[in-house]
């Protein structure tokens, strides 16, 4: 009897050492985190983001993925929500007051905008942008033109927004800003011939695509026919005639996203809203060639730039 | 307390306002980063690169014009695979897709920053009429294939858009001349500058030469172009440019000299267009020309034609038949009298007038539709083309849609039509369907499915020739209207594959096709009426009308490949293979069999272009060009060709911001004669030197 006894006790003992061994790995199972993945819409430049995240993060994690459109079908607040784009993002705020969200694929302004809107703490919430900081785009500026004093812009509407931070930037590369606000009721020609006549390089920063395409038309024509080279911000840009630009893919900001949601299961904490981590730049020959500027190719523009924020 | 209705309205605009203004940063998010710059819209209307183009398109360069040894401007579609370039004469041009053309090619649209320049008169472009020089010229966007859809049914084959410099591009005041072989002395000077809120551009150009060695084929022109620039808001610009072409041409045939005689020509045109950004979705385009054409030969009287002073044998051997026929006499008098007569078709006059309003709606980056409509009213004055001196017209209605639908990242589709409705002809619709799979960051594959219809042009409706005494008497009935004339039909089919390298600056375009022209329009000969040649040949002269009698099919492929290997070189091939089938039926006579076109286009045509840059102020191209056997149309020569052109290029500054461009060309390097279009058309190696000085 004392033997049973004893056997028994030696089996509960083992079924609770097992048990004890296997709680861990039941507690692992079942906090696989979950993650909210909310695209603007179905367009293939958010899905590149997305197939960008779910290739390049570390972390198991159980990722469902809905759009604007099915944000009625998430059930109780998410865990950590990731947007990726301007609507996602807005829709997140105002459905999820308290969950923590990871925007990307939005641009800076825009960010603040809506989240300084939402009056949301902002300790539970973070971004990677999809446009540069202007610190890199001037430190591309020098590079460029290692001699140059001035840069030359024009603001819209909405990248009016954007003077502070490039007075700011311009302040630390010795670079002064000749600007103007190109209203829609300007002559474009009249407005910009003056600011690329007296710039060393003139940058163009994003407005609304009807203000881009516009402003492109005449600057391009414009920087060409005055010999200066123009820094655009997008592959078009550069296709389309800019001396250089310097941009981010979506693969690019996919996968920092991805690094951002990586620290954040692993630690619990968002890090800083950042400018793109990973950044590809283009130069035009063409336009070397037209505006006669002896400049590194872009391989080297984009090394020397490595560690640029 | 209630509010009338109409005191909401303003608060329903306040709030959508904010609203809007609240979504995002005045309207502004990420789509904007990717949205289009401008680079090609032959295609579709659409604004595209080369590799998201549903057709195959090939791109001019400024660069690519600069470094090739073209000197006029037909001669640049060498550089565009599967297009031939020959000349009936020293300065008449014919430009063809797939060959099975003529002295007038009919089967291309061709347009200057978007204006059509077919003329109606004559079914084709007469290329030294145009009123610009290759000078004037930024870049050429060439369809290869039909465009109809897009550019409607003169594109069947394929369009060429000739962009211009705008005055705001051009950099500085260029003057610039050209002389070489066969007397060739041009000279042209542009100018560009802005007064009050207005840029402008004007240029002025000669150009002369004296033709093939013993022809009497030389050209002495002045042409001259302006173009003025407003943009009146960042939403607005408005274009407005004019132009005319006046001067002597020598055409004819060389199988005598009497045949050559100087073709004047008076040109023409001008045209307005004003683009309209409405808002970020929103874009409207409207365009306005005229272009005015007016042709004229030297008349001959039908006495010196007959070598027979005061008609007196005519009249003699009238009245013999008269009396010998009695009341079997054909005619209406046995007496004639003597009359002016054009021993050349291309006489008259002819005015196109055209509107057309665009529409281009992007609701997103993935879709974009550009519809619109459009009128064009043609009339023609020509008593040698349509046997009388009556004016007759045409109102051409049209309207089209071109879609693209950016599926997923890697899937677009596009698809277009265009109907035209036409107040003498059968009214049309052409489609097309194409999409574009993108196999990896480099290789684009793409398809397309193409049915289109040319209608028949004004001439080809109209043309009736006869060479008639003021009694009435016919001498020679040569070509009669056909009411039951129909449009050509083509069915198309395009599989291309495009490879960007972009560590090599450049790409890499493959293509196979398949082309199926039915009911094509073509001379049908019968015995017509009699009149007195017929008499004279013993009733062996036949008279023509233009049928939907002939089909002919063809299949290919065709190389682009661009590459920059490094800053310094530049390196432009194409390569076509096609391989012409069908039959030309050409009516019951026995005399007149019917032709095949197996020998209509030629089966291998190369260009290869090699450009160095030795210094910034050196560089040279070599250029070879080859042709393999072909027989145009209208012509009994068998030609081919294979040359080489040599350029060298060396610029010296002269003062402050002036520089002094001299080049200097050698064509047909190696002196590989040949013939083109007639025997005594003979390309034998010439010289030119360009010196061009920008100030």
């Amino acid at each position: 009897m004392t033997y049973w006894i004893w056997i028994a006790r030696r089996v509960n003992k083992a079924v609770f050492t097992a048990l004890l061994l296997f709680v861990p790995i039941l507690c692992q199972a079942s906090s696989i985190p979950h993650v909210t993945l909310i695209l603007s819409s179905k367009q293939p430049v958010y899905q590149l983001v997305a197939d960008s995240i779910h290739s390049s993060l570390q972390t198991s994690a159980d990722i469902e993925e809905y759009t604007i459109d099915s944000i009625n079908n998430i059930s109780g607040p998410p865990k950590i929500v990731l947007t990726i784009g301007s609507a996602a993002f807005e829709q997140a705020l105002k459905k999820f007051k308290t969950s923590p969200i990871i925007a990307s694929f939005l641009p800076r302004r825009v960010y603040e905008e809506l989240l300084e809107q939402a009056l949301r703490k902002p300790n539970n919430t973070t971004a990677i942008f999809i446009d540069q900081s202007m610190s890199r785009q001037l430190a591309l500026a020098r590079l460029i033109t290692p001699t140059g004093t001035t840069i030359g812009t024009v603001f819209g509407a909405s990248s009016i927004n954007e003077r502070e931070r490039l007075y700011h930037a311009a302040k630390k590369t010795s670079f002064n800003i000749k600007s103007v606000v190109l209203n829609s009721d300007d002559n474009p020609v009249n407005t910009l011939q003056p600011i690329i006549q007296e710039a060393d390089v003139f940058l163009a920063i994003p407005d609304q695509s009807a203000f881009n395409r516009a402003s492109a038309k005449w600057s391009l024509f414009l920087a060409l026919r005055l010999k200066k080279p123009l820094i655009g911000f997008s592959e078009k840009y550069v296709d389309a005639g800019a001396l250089a630009a310097i941009f981010s893919s979506p693969q690019q900001i996919g996968q920092h996203a991805a690094e951002t949601l990586d620290t954040y299961l692993e630690t619990g904490t968002l890090i800083e809203p950042a400018h793109p981590k990973y950044f590809t730049v283009k130069t035009n020959l063409k336009s070397i060639q037209t505006i006669n500027i002896q400049m590194d190719d872009a391989a080297i523009l984009q090394q020397k730039l490595g560690d640029s924020h | 307390m209630s509010y009338p209705c109409l005191s909401r309205f303003p608060q329903f605009l306040l709030i959508s306002s904010l609203s809007i203004m609240s979504s995002a940063s005045y309207g502004y998010n990420e789509t904007d980063l990717f949205s289009d710059i401008p680079e090609i819209v032959s295609a579709t209307r659409i604004s595209q690169n080369i590799s998201e183009a549903p057709v195959s398109t090939t791109v001019i360069t400024q660069e690519l014009i600069q470094a090739s040894s073209a000197i006029d401007i037909p001669e640049l579609f060498k550089l565009v695979p599967g297009f031939q370039v020959y000349t009936p004469n020293a300065n008449k041009y014919a430009v063809t897709y797939h060959g099975a053309s003529g002295e007038f090619p009919r089967n291309l649209d061709i347009r200057i920053n978007g204006r059509p320049v077919y003329i109606p008169l004559l079914s084709t472009v007469a290329w030294n009429t145009l009123g610009i020089s290759i000078e004037d010229i930024q870049r050429i966007e060439v369809v290869r294939g039909s465009n109809v859809p897009s550019y409607g049914s003169n594109a069947l084959m394929g369009a060429i858009n000739i962009i211009t410099k705008t005055p705001i591009e051009q950099t500085s005041h260029q003057l610039t001349t050209t002389v070489g072989a066969q007397g060739k002395k041009d000279v042209t000077a542009s100018f560009s500058g802005k007064a009050n809120d207005l840029y402008y551009r004007v240029s002025l150009g000669h150009e002369g030469n004296k033709g093939f060695d013993f022809q009497q084929d030389g050209e002495n022109v002045n042409l001259g172009n302006l173009h003025f620039i407003f943009t009146p808001s960042l939403y607005d610009s408005i274009d407005f440019t004019a132009g005319f072409n006046n001067g002597t041409m020598g055409i004819g045939s060389g199988d005598s000299l009497r045949e050559y005689q100087d073709r004047e020509h008076f040109s023409h045109f001008q045209y307005l267009q004003w683009n309209h950004v409405i808002n970020e979705t929103h874009e409207i385009n409207t365009q306005l020309y005229h272009n005015y054409l007016r042709l004229k030969t030297k008349s001959f009287s039908a006495s010196e034609l007959l070598n027979d002073p005061g008609l007196v044998n005519l009249n003699a051997q009238l009245a013999f038949l008269a009396a010998t026929l009695g009341s079997n006499y054909p005619f209406s008098s046995s007496h004639v009298s003597d009359f002016p007569v054009f021993s050349s078709a291309e006489n008259g006059s002819t005015q196109t007038y055209g509107a057309e309003l665009q529409h281009t709606y992007s609701p997103n980056s993935s879709f974009t539709l550009a519809s619109g409509l459009g009128l064009r009213y043609e009339k023609a004055t020509s008593y040698v083309l349509l046997g009388s001196d009556d004016t007759i017209d045409e109102e051409i209605y049209f309207f089209f849609s071109n879609a693209e639908w950016k599926q997923t990242d890697r899937l677009s589709w596009n698809a277009g039509f265009m109907s035209e409705f036409s107040s003498i002809t059968s009214p049309a619709t052409s489609i097309r369907l194409a999409s574009n799979y993108k196999l990896s960051n480099s290789l684009v594959l793409r398809g397309a499915i193409t049915q289109a219809y040319r209608t028949p042009s004004l001439l080809e409706e109209n043309n009736k020739s006869a060479y008639i005494f003021p009694e009435g008497v016919p001498y020679d009935f040569i070509s009669f209207p056909n009411d039951d004339l129909e449009a050509e039909k083509l069915n198309a089919a395009e599989l291309g594959l495009f490879w960007s390298l972009p560590e090599q600056n450049g790409f890499i375009d493959l293509k196979i096709f398949q082309e199926r022209i039915s009911n094509s329009i073509d001379s049908w000969f019968y015995d017509g009426p009699i009149d007195l040649l017929s008499i004279a040949q013993g009733f062996t002269d036949e008279v023509r009308e233009l049928r939907n009698a002939s089909n002919r099919k063809s299949h290919g492929f065709e190389i682009q490949a661009s590459i920059k290997p490094s800053n310094k070189d530049l390196i432009h091939f194409a390569y076509s293979m096609t391989k012409i089938s069908g039959i030309q039926r050409r009516g019951e006579l026995a005399r007149k069999p019917d032709r095949t076109y197996d020998d209509s286009a030629p089966r291998h045509t190369a260009t290869l272009l090699l450009n160095h840059q030795f210094t910034d102020s050196l560089d040279s191209s070599v250029i070879f060009n080859y042709m393999s056997d072909v027989q145009w149309q209208d012509s009994s020569l068998i030609e081919s060709y294979k040359t080489t052109d040599f350029k060298i290029t060396k610029s010296f500054p002269t003062g402050h911001g002036q520089k002094l461009t001299t080049s200097f060309l050698v064509k047909n390097l190696f002196d590989q004669k040949y013939s083109q279009f007639q025997t005594k058309n003979i390309y034998d190696r010439r010289l030119y030197l360009t010196m061009k000085l920008n100030f």
